[in-house]
């Protein structure tokens, strides 16, 4: 019990560790590369557009079309069928944590130097991103050996996280793409010049 | 605004006899150029101009593309019979055919998204498998 609470207690004290030497890390530019910015705006219009749509994700896991399929098809049909949705729910897993990634990398990069962000909002994000990208793995794990249809819940429940997730991405892009329009505009300027 | 109208004028009097979302899908694809991706109606460019009957097609595309999207597996081989029928083709014959060149992957708009492309004809591939188990001399699911 002792042992798990030493633990516990080096955890947390390892991520407070984390987040504070992040926070004095290394010095924000003026603003943030245009390049990076393009990259998170992609990476949250994917999910938010493509991977995220709730219609699209409970089509994805709707066990109507199971039941469907395995009333009136036979067996090799019912295989294919399960081995379509599974290869397709992984797939769908992996652009998701792909894209999670890409932002929390602009977040560590970029915006959180330009967000008057405090040290409790930075660990409640740190958690969000980390839980989401490991809720992914337990997804994908899930998915491979008990099939799509047996993590409904927890599906949703990283949808959620994950569209916590894009919110905040999407304060921090909103407060610095046009900085980085104007940076963008006066590299420009300075070329035709 | 006049892309919206024109969209209007091409659902009320073209897409209106249409009903099924992969007809639309498979009618408005044929609209479209292979070479340059954009889409010709004669009669609505008359009507709207080229651009904007261009930009009306491409809308009323996406639009059949997201409804197949959200078409049940159940439904998906519902459209799928019925087209075989409309289209005169015998069904094993074009069971056959649509496994082998897969022709419904060119008939997708462009920039959607590739992973709901890709479930879009998994079910097509999926509907297809059950319609080839109730053409006669097939395997009956099990009871």
């Amino acid at each position: 019990m002792i042992g798990l609470i030493i633990s516990l207690l080096v955890v947390v004290g390892l991520v407070v560790f984390l987040a504070l030497s992040a926070r004095r890390g290394s010095a924000p530019t003026a603003v943030g590369s245009a390049q990076d910015i393009v990259g998170a705006r992609e990476a949250l219009d994917h999910l938010q557009k493509g991977l995220l749509p709730a219609e699209f994700v409970e089509r994805m896991y709707d066990r109507g079309d199971a039941e469907y399929v395995m009333k009136v098809a036979p067996r090799e049909v019912q295989k294919q069928f399960i081995a379509e949705r599974k290869r397709i729910a992984i797939a769908w897993i992996e652009r998701v944590r792909e894209e999670i990634r890409g932002l929390w990398h602009f977040h560590l990069r970029e915006s959180r130097h330009h967000e008057a962000m405090s040290i409790r909002s930075e660990i409640a994000l740190a958690f969000d991103f980390y839980s989401l990208l490991l809720a992914c793995r337990i997804l994908q794990v899930a998915v491979r050996f008990r099939g799509p249809y047996s993590v409904a819940g927890v599906v949703h429940t990283t949808m959620a996280a994950a569209a916590r997730v894009c919110q905040a991405s999407e304060r921090s892009l909103g407060m610095l793409t046009p900085a980085a329009q104007i940076a963008h505009e006066g590299d420009d300027a300075r070329v035709a010049g | 605004m006049e892309v919206v109208r024109a969209a209007e004028d091409l659902r009320r009097r073209t897409l209106s006899g249409i009903a099924d979302p992969l007809d639309r899908l498979i009618y408005l694809a044929s609209m479209r150029d292979y070479n340059t991706g954009l889409y010709h109606h004669a009669g609505l460019a008359m009507k709207f101009g080229d651009d904007v009957a261009c930009e009306a097609l491409a809308d009323c595309h996406r639009e059949a593309y997201r409804q197949l999207l959200g078409s049940s597996l159940e439904s998906m081989v519902a459209q799928l019979e019925t087209y075989a029928l409309r289209s005169g083709t015998a069904p094993k014959e074009m069971i056959s055919t649509w496994k082998g060149l897969e022709p419904y992957r060119v008939a997708m708009p462009a920039k959607s998204d590739p992973l709901a492309t890709d479930f879009v004809c998994s079910n097509v591939k999926i509907a297809l498998s059950i319609l080839e188990s109730r053409l006669p001399g097939q395997p009956q699911p099990p009871r």
